[in-house]
């Protein structure tokens, strides 16, 4: 019945409910969440006997002292910089582009939300070949403007920007999709209210469309920001398996990649991962910090 | 199937009650309303009829067997819901369907019963729409239909007819009854609405504060109301209340002396005020003025003051304006004396002879 | 006046903007059917004199992209359905069910979602290696057969079904199970479409996975296949975009009849944030 309090028996058959699900996300989540939290901390390890003979943090003091794991933490926050406010601001512009667009609308949403739904690894192929120095697209198009072919892929100064176009282009159409049901909420009757008291267009966009759109834009970012600091796939297909000319773009779960998959340094990977956690741990406080303040929902 | 609650008490946070104590039988058979204004227990006492509650303490018995344990499953009642709850997704047929096919009742079994359903409720020509596709009412009788499927012990109408306008509401009202009549399964109707209530039931329960306040045929809830609540809660126009003391000199040597002293509002309805002496049923003649009359409708109302109270008549038709200032009468059906506690000590058939 | 011409100005700049957009894919497309030396002509050729539709034939003979293809299809029907089962049953509890320990089992939950999943392949590496499932469906599956994500998505949904229509189904005597299955479920059809859509594009694009837990032909799939071609195939860009394009293509179609479910479901998933 329906105010019956929770009981042993209510338990024991919401238990069955959960139970698929338990089995699985403990076995592959909770508990590797514990375990690589650990791993991270073993000195000594033995893969094939999955035995530990030392714990301590010398796998942090080892990534603290590799110039390697620093560049992959630079890198990484240069893409996310890079990445992250352009993706935003474009994807905001065009969202209130396609916003006044009456005729065929669905269609240009449709081609603006494609990279979505394409694999990383296809199009990153894709670009690879649109980066070729000699028969690439990109440099086509510059050269219409008298630019010099540019060694995307193999000149260090220019691979991690080669990293970025692709991916700004790949995470437009996400965005673009939010900000458009962010437009879409915005309640009618505050357009009228302000234009009764007299608002015009553009006070209207600045002191109403922008406000309003404060959750999603603010949502948008820190979306942006937490997956960017995760780039991978695009990284590996773009340069075909290496982490770019001179390590260009050698990024943190890169580095971890690297460790883990080719050196089988586990307990490092694992610290690499617990620093890539922390620094999410850290954007998701400033986001609740943020928005408990400053978001008007 | 006969209902009895036995010192039922409902409490949803363990604190308040939100049904006091209640003790009550309903007949098998008869169509039942549950009357009250929000807030008062109709949809708990209800739902605790259903079994989609349990009560904190007390028994309820169908017939002479305890069910206060069972769910609403064993209890087989059939419910209609306010919004139809309709599921959206199943044609009418299989809406109506649904009860029997959760009984396993066999495919070809089920629709030749939802069909004779739909036939009693007049769908039987919206079979394989969607319930969104239909009207109000038409979703209403597909609920009505679906409830009766599986033969229920009990058929539960939970404020069924108050999402509906207001013509569609006195059609389908009249559809219940119909139905009820025909299927002769006991029925129990809540409603905030004394119109519904007084034209459908053969016995009403006024529920206020969690508690029964008068539990009777529509007519004697009217004219032999049990408290002040009940009276000014039946009837429209709402009965005049006026302090007793107003009425004591003209009431002096008429109503008994000890009565008189124990009043604290008398409680006269609209239509107990009368122009011209009846004779045998009238109580007292008094005096007043008439302040304003209207009419509108077969409806006309006369504003009067009397003793510096107001009262409001509804059969004062035609003596309007010439002469405000005039005698009229009091009748003995129609007019009461509440107590302090509101507890009715003088009026109603028992005591007007 | 001004006004017609910010509206051509508008358009101009949204068709520029979509056909930037288009282009890899134009470009890609293009050069899948062009000969060898076409594709590096200078200035590029847009459309090939003839269309190379060998090209597909041969990209699809010199790498084993159908074992892929089923590869893929196996690995995503599997994992988006026991996704599915899993979640769905689970969503209900959080929905309806009362038990003991409940909100505090969902925040925890709720911190999962904070966890990166780069984090997890490790450990899961470990464990599938012992139980011997490296290189097997069951690693390219299991994993993936819960997600909270789903689970709080429809857990929302089933909450916001009216309490109304579940009372009636107990009514009509139906036990949670089948209330869950025949009512609740169907009901919620477009929640389950949309979040099965984008379910099953991420597993079939799924990248970093996939590639660490496979290391033979016969279990890779497209997007591992497809990387792994690029060895093969060198400098030959048609053959390569031919390759890319057939990866593509499933979830390009999908998304064009399911455009509305997996925009809702964006909007729904992207906005609970």
């Amino acid at each position: 019945m329906l105010n019956e309090k929770a009981s042993f028996k209510s338990t024991a058959k919401a238990a069955l409910y959960l139970l698929p699900m338990l089995v699985i996300t403990i076995t592959f989540n909770i508990w590797p969440i514990i375990n690589s939290f650990l791993m991270s901390l073993y000195t000594k390890y033995d893969f094939y006997t999955d035995k530990v003979s030392g714990w301590g943090f010398d796998n942090f003091v080892y990534l603290w002292n590799d110039p390697d794991f620093h560049l992959a933490v630079r890198n990484t926050l240069v893409f996310v910089v890079g990445v992250v406010p352009i993706t935003v601001i474009l994807s905001l512009i065009i969202a209130l582009l396609l916003n006044q667009v009456k005729f065929i609308s669905g269609f240009f949403r449709t081609v603006y939300f494609l990279p979505f739904v394409t694999s990383t690894v296809a199009i990153a192929m894709v670009w690879n070949w649109m980066f070729h120095s000699n028969y690439g697209l990109v440099n086509y198009f510059l050269s219409w403007f008298g630019v010099h072919p540019i060694n995307w892929l193999t000149d260090p100064h220019y691979a991690l920007l080669a990293l970025i176009i692709m991916s700004i282009w790949k995470s437009l159409g996400f965005n673009i999709i939010l900000f458009l049901v962010g437009l879409n909420n915005i309640d009618h009757g505050y357009y009228e209210a302000a234009e009764i008291d007299g608002a015009n267009a553009r006070q209207r966009f600045w002191n109403i469309t922008i406000p309003m759109l404060s959750p999603i834009t603010f949502l948008v970012s820190v979306n942006g920001i937490i997956g960017s600091f995760k780039v991978f796939d695009e990284i590996f297909a773009l340069f075909q398996g290496t982490p770019g000319p001179g390590k260009a773009d050698l990024t943190i779960v890169y580095y971890l990649y690297q460790k883990f998959y080719t050196e089988y340094k586990y307990p490092i990977a694992a610290a690499s991962g617990v620093v890539l956690f922390f620094l999410i741990l850290l954007v998701t406080l400033v986001q609740l910090w943020y928005s408990r303040k400053h978001v008007h929902y | 199937m006969k209902v009895t609650f036995k010192d039922v008490t409902m409490s949803y946070d363990g604190k308040t009650d939100t049904l006091k104590d209640l003790n009550f039988t309903i007949p098998d058979g008869t169509l039942v309303s549950l009357l009250g204004p929000s807030g008062g227990g109709k949809t708990t006492t209800l739902n605790l009829i259903s079994g989609l509650l349990a009560p904190t303490a007390g028994q309820i018995f169908f017939g002479d067997t305890d069910m206060t344990k069972k769910d609403a499953l064993a209890r087989k009642v059939g419910m209609v819901f306010q919004n139809y709850s309709l599921y959206p997704h199943l044609s009418v047929l299989d809406n109506i369907a649904f009860p029997l096919k959760m009984a396993k009742v066999s495919k070809a079994e089920r629709h030749a019963k939802a069909k004779d359903l739909a036939k009693l409720v007049h769908v039987e020509d919206q079979l394989d729409k969607k319930p969104g596709a239909l009207s109000g009412g038409q979703q209403q009788r597909v609920a009505i239909a679906r409830a009766l499927a599986k033969s229920p012990s009990l058929l539960l109408l939970d404020e069924p007819l108050s999402n509906l306008d207001a013509r569609l509401r006195i059609e389908m009202r009249e559809e219940i009854r119909r139905i009820q009549r025909e299927t002769g399964v006991t029925t129990i109707f809540v409603t905030h609405d004394q119109d519904e209530a007084l034209h459908i039931s053969d016995n009403i329960m006024v529920l206020a504060n969690g508690s029964i306040q008068q539990f009777s045929s529509p007519q004697t809830l009217y004219d032999q109301p049990n408290n002040l609540f009940v009276a000014k809660f039946i009837g429209e126009p709402v009965i005049n209340t006026i302090p007793a003391q107003a009425l004591a000199a003209d009431l002096a040597g008429i109503v008994p002396e000890d009565i008189l002293k124990q009043a604290e509002t008398a409680g006269i309805r609209s239509e107990a005020l009368i122009p011209y002496d009846a004779g045998e049923n009238v109580l007292a003649k008094l005096h007043g003025k008439i302040t304003q009359s209207s009419k509108y409708g077969r409806e006309a109302t006369a504003n009067i003051t009397y003793n510096g109270e107001h009262l409001l008549s509804t059969e004062m038709a035609g003596v309007s304006g010439s002469q405000p200032e005039l005698d009229f009468y009091l009748t003995k059906s129609g007019f009461f004396l509440f107590d302090q506690s509101g507890a009715l000590i003088f009026g109603g058939e028992s005591h007007a002879e | 006046m001004a006004k017609k011409l910010s509206k051509v100005l508008l358009y101009l700049i949204v068709i520029l903007g979509a056909i930037t957009m288009l282009i890899p894919f134009l470009w890609m497309i293009s050069t899948s059917l062009k000969t060898a030396p076409e594709t590096i002509a200078v200035p590029p050729i847009w459309i090939p004199k003839s269309l190379q539709w060998g090209n597909y034939i041969k990209a699809w003979n010199e790498a084993p992209f159908g074992q892929y293809f089923i590869n893929s299809i196996i690995v995503t029907v599997v994992t988006t359905v026991g996704q599915l089962f899993t979640s769905i049953l689970a969503a209900f509890a959080f929905a309806r069910l009362k038990f003991y320990g409940k909100n505090i089992l969902f925040v925890i939950f709720l911190g999962t979602m904070m966890i990166p999943g780069e984090m997890l392949i490790i450990p899961n590496f470990v464990t599938l290696s012992h139980l011997g499932l490296i290189d097997h469906y069951g690693a390219l599956i299991l994993p993936w057969l819960a997600s909270f994500f789903t689970v709080f998505t429809l857990r929302q949904t089933f909450q916001s079904t009216p309490d109304q229509i579940y009372y009636a189904a107990k009514i009509d005597g139906a036990s949670d199970w089948k209330y869950l299955w025949q009512v609740l479920v169907p009901m919620s059809k477009s929640t389950i479409t949309a979040v099965t859509v984008l379910q099953v594009i991420g597993s079939w694009n799924a990248f970093m996975w996939p590639l660490i837990v496979t290391n033979s032909d016969k279990m890779r799939t497209l997007p591992v296949g497809l990387q792994a071609f690029t060895t093969d195939a060198g400098t030959q860009y048609q053959l390569l975009m031919a390759a890319s394009t057939f990866v593509i293509i499933p979830m390009v179609i999908l998304y064009i009849f399911l455009q509305k479910y997996i925009i809702a479901g964006i909007s729904k998933a992207g906005l609970k944030g």
